[in-house]
């Protein structure tokens, strides 16, 4: 059985524990309920061809007090930082949070999602916002925990490029043994 | 977490560690002891909690922990090195799992030593998480609040700055052809018209008129409200401003027969320093307004030290009329924009609406209030306060360029630069009968190239062109003159905007003068004639003295009796319709005249030319006119 840690770390208020409570328990609440230290869930899932736990780590959202600790990312196979498309400074903190994360865990894969699309029409986030990212080659993809949109889609690409990262490294480690 | 009984250093007992697991396992503790192969025994039986998230817990006897409470991989390091140092207790963070019947708990583990030997207690926390994020949720949720507060007014301004764009643009667009027509309007009027025809004419230009105030009010309004309404602080005369305005709409004023009074108190200190355009602007809407709704009787302006305030020259004016009124439920609507006491009295008193909204805005920019009483039958009267500064000296006026007198014009080669062919046609048909030799561009670029290549007397630019505007032509053949040594070439605007800040943009950019379109015949006449008397051209000594070189003596008068032939061929070749001898005689002038010290000749020469190849009889009977003038004074000097 393969164990796959993924963070979810981004500005409060983005919809975090909403995108894991759509995902895993296919439930939304409109109602703002703020996350303290970590909430953990799993959800097994195929990929590659193989059957993954994962163990989604729902970490507390960044404010001026709370900010990711080091010690809860230890052993991410790969993350998704959450933006809130209603506002622009939570795309900020997730470009300063993707370089504090890369120092803590090295290279590994993640996915930077731009939540709610159902009021997409008063967003603040604008494509030209993104270029600079998606020059980057980040993964973009656009969700709603509301309706459920591009959530399935959002989990499965970073499983699958988590997937891809295990298979080399096992069939690089097979090499070097070999 | 309650304080664990400790055993001394020495009495470490395996029976001291029981009891305090039984505290705590009492306190629904969850107890485990660290085994040497890095999974977890349980020590005391397992509270519900505990067996509803791990219902094989009893059996089981070791288990792996981290494995079924993933958080503690981030905390085991930690107990570790509290049970390695002997330090009392360490907690881990909250954290929360999802209960298999749904819902969640929320979790902290303690690592602890009891009897000397380490313990990991997992305790239920839903309190102190309930206390926790409630104090965090008011916080986020007050800064969510605040983000969304800020997002809304950036919207809000961001629409007010649109909506003022789109009026600005609007206004100019509407303007650029309203210049035509007014310009049209007034050129048609001063053609031979029948009565009737004059009438229409007459319509037409008050229509016209009418529809350019509707425009200024609505630019002026959204100007103010985009926040963009800059005021002067300049010393003025009081008894001026209130002169000025009552001149002006005494004029209308006159025709119903009504008189406009004034009355200053004698403790309102007569120099003030402020903006006595906006302040004239306030009286003129005010004394507009009442006139509009008044048939007999007179309009009084009072103005008085206003008695809420302290300062000498905060002011209390009453513009009062003797008019229909206004009722009681309409005395606080009526400063709102559009919203004249009743929709039908626009159509009944003409209007906007805009000016009292107008008014208002620019009293409250003064520090005052606006208000009215009226009794309904008997009249209104509007008061305004405004803080305004006293003036400590009388400013020294500066004179104003005057037009030339006695009509008699320098010839003077002016380019006019404007996109707008109707415009362009508006400017020639003005400066039909002058001297001037009128050359024209269509766009900025061209009009720049034409300034850097030819000389001129004088340019007139709009500001508003595609590709390159006025601002850049003119700041662009500024850095040209100055790179070349240049003496600099009176440069007009001519532009939509009549406002402070459009003027100051025209003068940063190196204009000598703003002229606000739709431009009227006579204003246009007398900038030019002011600027040109500025310019580098030196004057003519005398009104019909021309002063040549000393070295043309001999031949200039020989010169002159040839031309003076000129003006009745010219009127017998047009009797005849023979417009390619007038078109001849043109040129040759053309070609000569400043060769003999004498560029009037040539410009009255290039006209005539022009007329003639336009076929139009009329321009060259003017022409022609002014020539024969010319030749029948001019006095020739030698130097």
């Amino acid at each position: 059985m393969i164990n796959k840690k993924i963070c979810m770390v981004g500005a409060f208020g983005v919809g975090k524990t909403s995108l894991v409570a759509r995902y895993v328990r296919s439930i939304f609440s409109d109602k703002y309920q703020t996350t303290v230290g970590v909430k953990i869930d799993k959800k097994v899932v195929q990929s590659c061809g193989a059957e993954v736990t994962l163990v989604l780590w729902d970490l507390a959202g960044e404010d001026a007090l709370t900010t990711v600790k080091p010690a809860q990312l230890k052993g991410a196979s790969g993350y998704i930082l959450v933006v809130d498309g209603l506002r622009r400074q939570t795309l900020e903190v997730a470009i300063d949070l993707q370089r504090r994360v890369t120092e803590a865990v090295g290279k590994v894969p993640f996915v930077c999602v731009l939540n709610k699309t159902d009021v997409r029409e008063t967003w603040e986030v604008k494509p030209a916002d993104l270029e600079p990212l998606a020059a980057q080659r980040w993964a973009l993809i656009e969700t709603s925990a509301k309706t459920g949109a591009g959530v399935g889609e959002l989990f499965q690409t970073l499983t699958d490029a988590m997937m891809q990262e295990h298979n080399a490294t096992d069939s690089t480690t097979g090499a070097v043994a070999g | 977490m309650p304080p664990i009984p400790q055993p001394g250093p020495s009495q470490a007992s395996r029976g001291t560690a029981e009891t305090a697991a039984a505290v705590l396992a009492a306190m629904q503790f969850a107890v485990f002891e660290p085994m040497p192969n890095g999974k977890f025994r349980l020590f005391s039986a397992p509270p519900e909690w505990l067996q509803e998230l791990m219902p094989d817990i009893a059996e089981a006897g070791e288990c792996d922990l981290a494995d079924r409470f993933p958080l503690l991989e981030a905390f085991l390091p930690e107990a570790e090195e509290a049970w390695q140092k002997g330090a009392e207790r360490v907690s881990s963070e909250l954290w929360t799992e999802t209960r298999p019947q749904g819902g969640d708990i929320h979790l902290q583990a303690w690592a602890v030593r009891a009897g000397g030997r380490p313990i990991l207690a997992i305790e239920v926390a839903d309190v102190l998480y309930r206390e926790r994020q409630l104090t965090l949720q008011y916080a986020h949720e007050t800064a969510l609040q605040f983000e969304t507060i800020q997002r809304l007014n950036l919207q809000v301004q961001r629409a007010a700055q649109a909506k003022s764009e789109f009026l600005a643009m609007m206004s100019h667009e509407i303007r650029t052809p309203m210049n035509a027509i007014l310009g049209m309007a007034d050129l048609l009027a001063e053609t031979p018209l029948s009565s009737e025809q004059q009438r229409y004419v007459a319509i037409f230009q008050r229509a016209a008129a009418s529809l350019l105030d509707l425009l200024n009010d609505i630019l002026d309004l959204s100007k103010i409200e985009a926040g963009e309404l800059k005021l002067e602080a300049v010393a003025f005369e009081l008894r001026d401003v209130v002169a000025r305005a009552a001149e002006l709409v005494g004029i209308r004023a006159a025709e119903k027969g009504l008189a406009i009074e004034s009355e200053i108190a004698p403790d309102v200190p007569p120099w003030l320093s402020g903006d006595p355009v906006r302040l004239r602007q306030v009286l003129i809407n005010l004394l507009g307004n009442a006139l509009k709704f008044t048939e007999t009787g007179k309009l009084t302006v009072r103005i008085a030290r206003d008695p809420e305030g302290s300062d000498p020259a905060a002011l209390r004016v009453g513009v009062s009329d003797t008019g229909i009124g206004i009722p009681q439920d309409k005395l606080e609507t009526i400063f709102e924009s559009f919203s004249q006491a009743d929709s039908s009295t626009t159509r009944k008193y003409g209007g906007t609406g805009l000016g009292l909204s107008i008014s208002k805005k620019l009293v409250e920019a003064m520090g005052g209030r606006i208000w009215v009483e009226s009794t309904v039958g008997s009249g209104s009267t509007f008061y305004f306060t405004a803080k305004l500064g006293v003036a400590e000296a009388r400013p020294e006026v500066a004179a104003e360029p005057m037009a030339a007198a006695g009509g008699v014009r320098a010839p003077l080669r002016i380019l006019v630069a404007d996109d707008s062919e109707d415009n362009r046609f508006v400017i020639r048909a003005y400066l039909k009968g002058t001297p001037y030799v009128l050359d024209f561009a269509e766009d900025g670029a061209i009009a720049l190239e034409k300034l850097k290549t030819r000389a001129y007397d004088l340019a007139l630019v709009d500001v508003h062109m595609p590709a390159m505007d006025g601002y850049t032509v003119v700041r662009e053949f500024r850095d040209f003159e100055s790179a070349h040594g240049r003496p600099a070439l009176p440069v007009l605007a001519l532009t939509a905007d009549a406002f402070k800040e459009a003027i100051e943009k025209s003068l940063a950019a190196g204009f000598n003068r703003h002229l606000a379109k739709p431009i009227r015949k006579a204003a246009l006449l007398q900038a030019i004639e002011g600027h040109a008397q500025a310019g580098p051209e030196p004057a003519p000594a005398g009104e019909h003295e021309v002063v040549v070189d000393e070295e043309l003596s001999a031949i200039v008068p020989r010169f002159l009796s040839n031309v003076r032939k000129n003006p009745a061929a010219i009127a017998a070749a047009l009797a005849r319709g023979d417009y390619d001898t007038v078109r001849s005689l043109g040129h040759n002038m053309k070609g000569t005249g400043a060769s003999f010290g004498l560029p009037q000749i040539s410009a009255l020469g290039d006209r005539l030319e022009r007329a003639a190849k336009e076929q139009s009889a009329d321009s060259v009977l003017a022409a022609n006119s002014e020539l024969a003038q010319f030749l029948d004074r001019v006095e020739v000097r030698y130097r």
